[in-house]
């Protein structure tokens, strides 16, 4: 125990305690939990029509569904075959992720077409910003890969995911766009699989081989955890309240000058009142 | 390590985020209903016609109450005199910040419609809200702490700091009856849900 105190952080102990002394049928339990929620999920929204309203995030969820039968059997049969069909099927996961995310714009920005075009520069300046920051990283530093291992390179798109997400959600509430049980349910399930994701992932790429047993529990547990959260949101339709839109001004550009007349009008005021 | 905490932060300050989001967004009335245009029409009209309408900041940092409370011999009823004047601005600002916010959330709410949409302008209209938010904070700081008499001079700077910030995010116009007209109360009818 003291050598491998001296490999680990300290915290991570308890976690592989835990695993290694815990029945495996939890961690049997959790791995299958999920599928049959998935496949749960998927048949509902076959039946209530969501699947058409969602297409990126149930067509993302079916991939997961069938991945994770694929592991499981590969897991238990294949053992020695199981980071390669690991690693490359949530790749395939993860670039679904990003349409999802694109999903959440287009969904709850649909009628607001002036919040779409920002949230669309967001994104843009986002992904510059993450291209400039790995060109930066590859010219200065030759020896630097966007991550030496798989765990390392999906922490980093998930990252940036994360940074997409958070631009999305700003966009969102900045413009109080009032948001529907789906869509809240579809931003918190995958927001909490992403904060998680990093996070575990981090853990992984540092503790490296030896967060391995607590990884098997922990990581199907948070993603239960998001795919009960889509469970309960997404068991049936429920559309984003009607935003109600009584154009007056006609444009933008008359709109932003009378938001700021009143502004001025406002400052002007304040300016009166404390310069007597 | 020092990756190691970069993304273990990240990933908590996400969902911190995420706690935030959903729980602020939990509104069920949508913006740009009737009630969220009378809101912001009762503002404009409370901060035009009463908040700082000249009568009532007179009445609120009145010297000559100031003088006449100074003139009884009574250190007891001075400092509950400057006590209860400095509670009354201090609500008189919160008031206002109140009502600046609830303008400026109407104006989010709306301009999200908009094809044509700015993001420049949207970006300096939002700073000449918010230093018009700073200007009510740094208000309330002074009138705290030098109590209401000493800041309404000193106050002043800061006004004039945050029209500067305004007129350089953006060219200040002539006021508009526009915004007023878009802040009249729909007929049922002419609401149009998109």
């Amino acid at each position: 125990m003291g050598e491998f105190s001296r490999e680990v952080p300290p915290f991570v102990i308890p976690f592989r305690r835990f695993a290694v002394e815990s029945d495996s049928m939890l961690t049997t339990v959790l791995w299958w939990t999920g599928p049959v929620l998935e496949f749960a999920l998927i048949v509902r929204a076959l039946q209530q029509g969501l699947f058409l309203r969602y297409p990126t995030f149930f067509s993302y969820l079916t991939w997961v569904a069938l991945a994770d039968c694929l592991r499981n059997y590969v897991y238990n049969h294949h053992y020695s075959s199981y980071s390669s069909v690991y690693w490359p099927s949530q790749i395939i996961s993860l670039i679904l992720g990003y349409g999802v995310i694109l999903e959440i714009l287009h969904v709850n920005l649909a009628r607001h077409p002036g919040a779409a075009r920002m949230a669309r520069y967001l994104v843009v300046i986002i992904f510059a910003a993450i291209f400039a920051y790995v060109g930066f990283r590859a010219l200065t530093s030759p020896q630097w890969s966007p991550g030496s291992t798989n765990a390392e390179l999906e922490r980093d798109l998930r990252a940036a995911q994360i940074a997409i997400l958070a631009g999305v959600l700003g966009v969102i509430a900045y413009f109080r766009i009032p948001l529907g049980k789906n869509s809240k349910g579809l931003i918190c399930g995958y927001g909490l699989f992403l904060g998680t994701s990093v996070m575990t992932l981090a853990l992984h790429s540092y503790a490296g081989s030896s967060f391995d047993y607590a990884w098997l529990i922990l990581q199907p547990f948070l993603y239960l955890v998001c795919l009960l959260t889509w469970t309960f949101t997404m068991w049936s339709y429920h559309p984003n309240p009607a935003p109600v839109f009584d154009d007056e001004v006609g444009n933008y550009t008359a709109y932003a000058a009378s938001s700021r007349a009143a502004m001025e009008s406002v400052r002007s005021n304040l300016s009166k009142v404390v310069r007597p | 390590m020092s990756l190691f905490l970069l993304f273990s932060l990240l990933g908590a300050g996400f969902l911190l985020v995420l706690y935030a989001f959903l729980t602020r967004t939990s509104s069920s009335v949508p913006e740009g209903s009737a009630q969220s245009l009378l809101v912001a029409h009762r503002a404009l009209r409370r901060l035009q016609q009463t908040l700082l309408a000249p009568y009532t900041v007179d009445c609120i940092f009145s010297e000559s109450d100031l003088d006449f409370v100074l003139s009884v011999d009574s250190p007891e009823v001075h400092q509950l005199f400057l006590l209860e004047r400095r509670r009354i601005a201090l609500l008189w600002v919160d008031q206002i910040r109140g009502e600046i916010l609830s303008l400026m959330r109407f104006h989010r709410s709306q301009s999200g419609f908009y094809a044509d949409l700015s993001p420049s302008a949207e970006l300096s209209l939002i700073t000449g809200f918010w230093s018009l938010l700073l200007v009510c904070r740094s208000l309330q700081f002074l009138i705290y702490f030098r109590g209401p008499f000493a800041t309404r001079a000193i106050a002043g700077k800061a006004v004039l700091a945050a029209g500067r910030l305004c007129q350089t995010a953006g060219k200040p116009i002539v006021f508009l009856d526009a915004f007023s007209t878009g802040l009249n109360p729909p007929s049922p009818g002419s609401q149009v849900s998109k």
